[in-house]
């Protein structure tokens, strides 16, 4: 019995079904997924089969015990030794803020392996990668925003994974996925099964997915294996935080042009029996769209009116006065729109950071902010996941997705443990309009 | 390729399309307007132009947008300012430090960082986000007919669609070498059966994946330079009902493209298989990359093949060589099904013995192709072709009717080389006589040697034997005549009797 690796599968050759594989005609072996990998080694070790096993083609990887100065904090450590307890497989649960990062650099250190970091943005591979190189100062490879080098430690985008799962599965004994709750989409699975990594570790705020597929991490990672909530670590390690919602109402023109963009998208609603009740509701006209006229002009009056809202000058005015009111302090402004970014970028001049602000800018934004040469950051999605802003006491929400996970996180950006601090996030929203709607389904995951 | 958003479709009892924008008036026009747009805004800001764009876009939302998607990339956009805006934020945010509330501290924060970098707060303003994409210029564009935009997204929709497949099936005559080059290179697994080629990759044997969508697009070039090629792919799609598979087919009959590949230029892999191409082998015709085999799981392409009369045999050369590429090789031979019909040719430098193959015709050749023995192998062949023929013909009773019989139209009915039927024919013809190409009956040859009593000039002779159909010189001669050439005139020959 011989096990190859093929291209993010392993092809079994021998004359014997292993569990897990099945016969392929076209190159006349078994094949199973690089998914199961281990069960297989388990298998064959447990049947006493013999076997050759050339499927690990590892990076040649430098010490990576020897200086590790990391202390964990007392539920870093639990986190941790639940992941070791499960065969080193899992995911952790853990709020933005609380350190997540950490605990995956003391496994990397800990299994001494070739190890591969899956992040969903540029702006994460960049903080990775800045973090590892800072604790094991070597060069650590990077796959994605136009890079590729592949070294004993890699920081890769889940895009990037993806595409090249099929070359890579083979070369690491770790691999990490952070904000793991992205991996069960359709085509990001395939990197989990891909990946012949005996050992895995997922990282989220957010382990529980609104489309229910949240399940498939337990055939992909290992599932929760520990999970620690918001309000049990706020105040010990986390600054307590105090929300203000305000609600400002529409000037009399925006209101009426509101009414009207609304008015044409309720009235489409109504003359095909449809209700929006959830994301997949809306999904629906989206994709009749493509073919009803009708229901493009529903949505593009539904945008504009969206816009109205977001975009109020009582809005504008309400952010200037909140900034007023914190001079001195650090603030960090959230709002969906790119336009919006740019909008209050060039009025109140502030650093503005989109998915568009080229990496070597965004650092030294972020930088800059850290050390308080810049006093205020207006960003939007860019920002939604796990990167570190310390020392941010003041938030603003300006606009939102009204997704419970995009909120959480954004709360996270501004909760970094500080003596004597209090953290404030506003959130403004139009009353009378749709957005409370919104604004109601973010606080959920407050309760 | 285009955005899926872009993608446009039509499905009907499981089948899918994309909506192809046909080369009509109507839309030639959008076509034209698309690019009249990208054209008009050279020099001028890119947010002008996607206004622009959007202003006219009601008309055909997702035409229009495609037509553009294709025109950016035929644009050259670059930002306008005098210093790089990154740098004239940096100042700027520097001067401010945390944000501004009013207009006047606004002024007042832009007029120093103006004065720190030497320039005019105006220039400063503009400096500030020239690199934003709305602000960028276009500066140059390299423009298309209307009727080649319409063909490219045409072919784009094509491939956008084929990102959804899970899996490709094709059909090709010709250019197998450069497809199967393009299928190891893009990582995708094949298998063969008869005249199909079924695509997909390693992981489709667990599940259905859209993973090799893209590459299964990436396909789509190298099958389009077969002369004649179909395909049928797997195309997954989410509906309202959940996901669905449909089925997407494609020939090289239909028109949306025709996008000039410019195939028939041949190329070869070395001056040895050019020369073999360009040789004539007594009547055999030599054609390219004639066929895929298989060889136990692999393809297998032979160089050449030689055809003729219901005859095939396959030439692969060896030249050019690594042990691991001649292991690899022979290894594929032997399993091929069909291993009489094939002949290699091995440069003599190659270090291996005949033995390693299994198969008789094996030549070695040392810097020129050995045309006397491979000739020698096809007359074996033929020989063998002939005596097949001829076995099938004894056992076939041939109708012999008319006065004039071409041989050529009977052996083809038959499928058999002339050489065959004539043989055949030879031991009986029961009444006709064999002219040529021809059979002739005796009442035939009686009448013509009448009229040929009366006749003096050669001239008329034959088109005595032209009226009856008869086109073998032979005739005269087997009438009992011969010519007489009275000078160069043709016109004064004479026939006369020996």
């Amino acid at each position: 019995m011989r096990l190859t690796f093929n291209r993010g599968t392993i092809v079994i050759q021998g004359n014997m079904r292993i569990p897990n594989s099945i016969w392929d005609e076209r190159s006349g072996t078994f094949r199973a997924m690089a998914l199961h990998y281990r069960d297989i080694i388990d298998y064959l070790k447990n049947s006493h089969i013999e076997f050759a096993d050339n499927v690990l083609d590892l990076l040649p990887c430098p010490d990576l015990q020897s200086n590790s100065k990391i202390m964990l904090r007392d539920y870093q450590q639990q986190a941790l030794d639940a992941w070791i307890m499960n065969s080193k497989r899992g995911v952790i649960v853990l709020p933005t803020g609380s350190g997540k990062t950490i605990i995956g650099i003391k496994a990397i250190s800990l299994l001494n392996t070739p190890a591969i970091v899956v992040v969903p943005t540029i702006s994460l591979v960049d903080q990775w990668r800045s973090r590892l190189k800072e604790e094991f100062k070597i060069e650590v490879g990077v796959m994605g925003g136009g890079e590729q080098d592949i070294k004993a430690l890699t920081v890769s985008t889940y895009d990037s994974a993806y595409i090249h799962a099929d070359k890579l599965g083979n070369k690491f004994g770790l691999i990490i996925f952070d904000e793991c709750h992205h991996l069960p989409a359709e085509g990001y699975k395939h990197i989990a099964e891909m990946f012949v990594s005996p050992f895995r570790m997922g990282l989220t705020a957010t382990y529980e997915r609104e489309d229910g597929l949240h399940t498939e991490l337990n055939r992909l990672l290992g599932g929760s294996i520990f999970e620690k909530k918001i309000n049990e670590l706020a105040g010990e390690h986390l600054s307590p935080f105090r929300l203000v919602k305000v609600a400002v109402g529409l000037k009399e023109e925006e209101k009426k042009e509101y009414d009207l963009n609304q008015r044409i998208f309720t009235d489409y609603l109504n003359r095909n029996n449809i209700t929006i009740r959830s994301p997949a509701d809306f999904q629906m006209v989206v994709i009749r769209s493509g073919r009803d006229p009708g229901a493009r002009m529903a949505l593009l009056a539904r945008n504009k009116a969206r816009e109205i809202a977001l975009n109020s000058i009582s809005k504008i005015e309400k952010f200037s006065e909140i900034l007023k009111n914190h001079k001195e302090g650090k603030a960090f402004i959230f709002t969906e729109h790119n336009r919006m970014v740019h909008r209050i970028s060039k009025d109140f001049l502030i650093p503005a950071i989109t998915y568009r602000t080229a990496s070597k800018e965004r650092s030294e934004i972020l930088d800059r902010f850290r050390k308080g040469t810049y006093r205020a950051v207006v960003t939007s999605k860019v920002l939604d996941e796990g990167i570190d802003v310390p020392d941010a006491d003041v938030g603003i929400i300006l606009s939102g997705t009204g997704s419970e996970r995009a909120f959480v996180q954004r709360l996270g950006r501004i909760l970094r443990k500080k003596e004597g601090k209090e953290a404030v996030l506003y959130e403004i929203i139009s009353s009378e309009t749709s957005e409370i709607n919104t604004a109601k389904r973010r606080k959920k995951s407050l309760r | 390729m285009l955005t899926s958003d872009l993608l446009v479709t039509k499905s009907h009892k499981g089948n899918i399309e994309p909506v192809y924008a046909a080369l009509e008036q109507e839309n030639i026009d959008i076509s034209s307007s698309v690019i009249n747009l990208f054209q008009g805004h050279i020099e001028k800001s890119y947010g002008e132009l996607i206004d622009e764009i959007e202003g006219i876009e009601e008309i055909n939302y997702r035409l229009i947008r495609g037509l553009a998607q294709i025109l950016e990339r035929r644009c050259i956009i670059e930002k306008d300012s005098i210093i790089e805006p990154v740098a004239a934020r940096r100042v700027v945010f520097e001067e401010c430090k945390g944000a501004v509330t009013g207009p006047e501290e606004r002024k007042l924060v832009l007029d120093r960082a103006a004065g720190k970098l030497s320039i005019e707060p105006a220039d400063l303003e503009k400096a500030l986000w020239a690199d934003q994409e709305e602000n960028l210029i276009i500066k140059e564009f390299r423009t298309i007919t209307p009727e080649n935009l319409l063909r490219q997204y045409n072919l784009s929709l094509t491939q956008t669609l084929l990102f959804k497949a899970t899996g490709m099936e094709i059909r090709i005559e010709d250019n197998y070498q450069q497809v199967f080059r393009k299928i190891k290179q893009l990582g995708l697994m094949y298998s063969i059966e008869q005249d199909k080629i079924y695509l997909d990759g390693p992981v489709s044997v667990f599940k259905l994946t859209e993973k090799y969508g893209t590459a299964l697009a990436k396909m789509l070039p190298a099958i389009m330079k077969c002369r004649k090629w179909s395909l049928k792919a797997s195309i997954l799609r989410k509906t309202f009902e959940g996901k669905r598979i449909y089925d997407f087919t494609l020939d090289h009959n239909r028109q949306i493209f025709s996008i000039d590949f410019s195939y028939g230029v041949e190329t070869f892999d070395s001056a040895i298989e050019k020369e073999f191409f360009l040789h004539n082998f007594n009547g055999w015709l030599a054609r390219r990359e004639p066929a895929v085999l298989k060889a136990g799981k692999y393809a297998f392409i032979p160089d050449f093949s030689l055809e003729k009369k219901g005859s095939r045999i396959y030439v692969e050369i060896i030249g050019f060589w690594t042990p691991e590429y001649l292991k690899n090789k022979i290894q594929k031979i032997n399993q091929l099904k069909d291993k009489e019909n094939i002949i290699l040719i091995v440069d003599k430098h190659l270090a291996c013995s005949g033995s390693e193959f299994k198969t008789d015709n094996l030549i070695f050749y040392n810097e020129k192709i050995p045309y006397l023995e491979i000739i020698k192998i096809l007359r074996k062949y033929e020989e063998k072709q002939l005596a097949e023929d001829i076995d099938r013909l004894k056992g076939i009773d041939i109708p012999l009717e008319g006065s004039v019989i071409n041989l050529r139209e009977v052996s083809g009915r038959y499928d058999v080389s002339g050489d065959a039927l004539k043989t055949v024919i030879k031991e009986n013809t029961g009444g006709y006589l064999l002219l040529g190409d021809q059979l002739v009956n005796d009442q035939t040859l009686k009448a013509i040697q009448d009229e040929l009593e009366v006749v003096k000039k050669h001239s008329e002779a034959v088109k005595i034997f032209e009226k009856y159909g008869i086109k073998s010189q032979q005739i005269l001669d087997t009438l009992g005549y011969k010519v007489k050439w009275n000078g160069l005139d043709p016109e004064n020959a004479e026939i006369v009797k020996i």
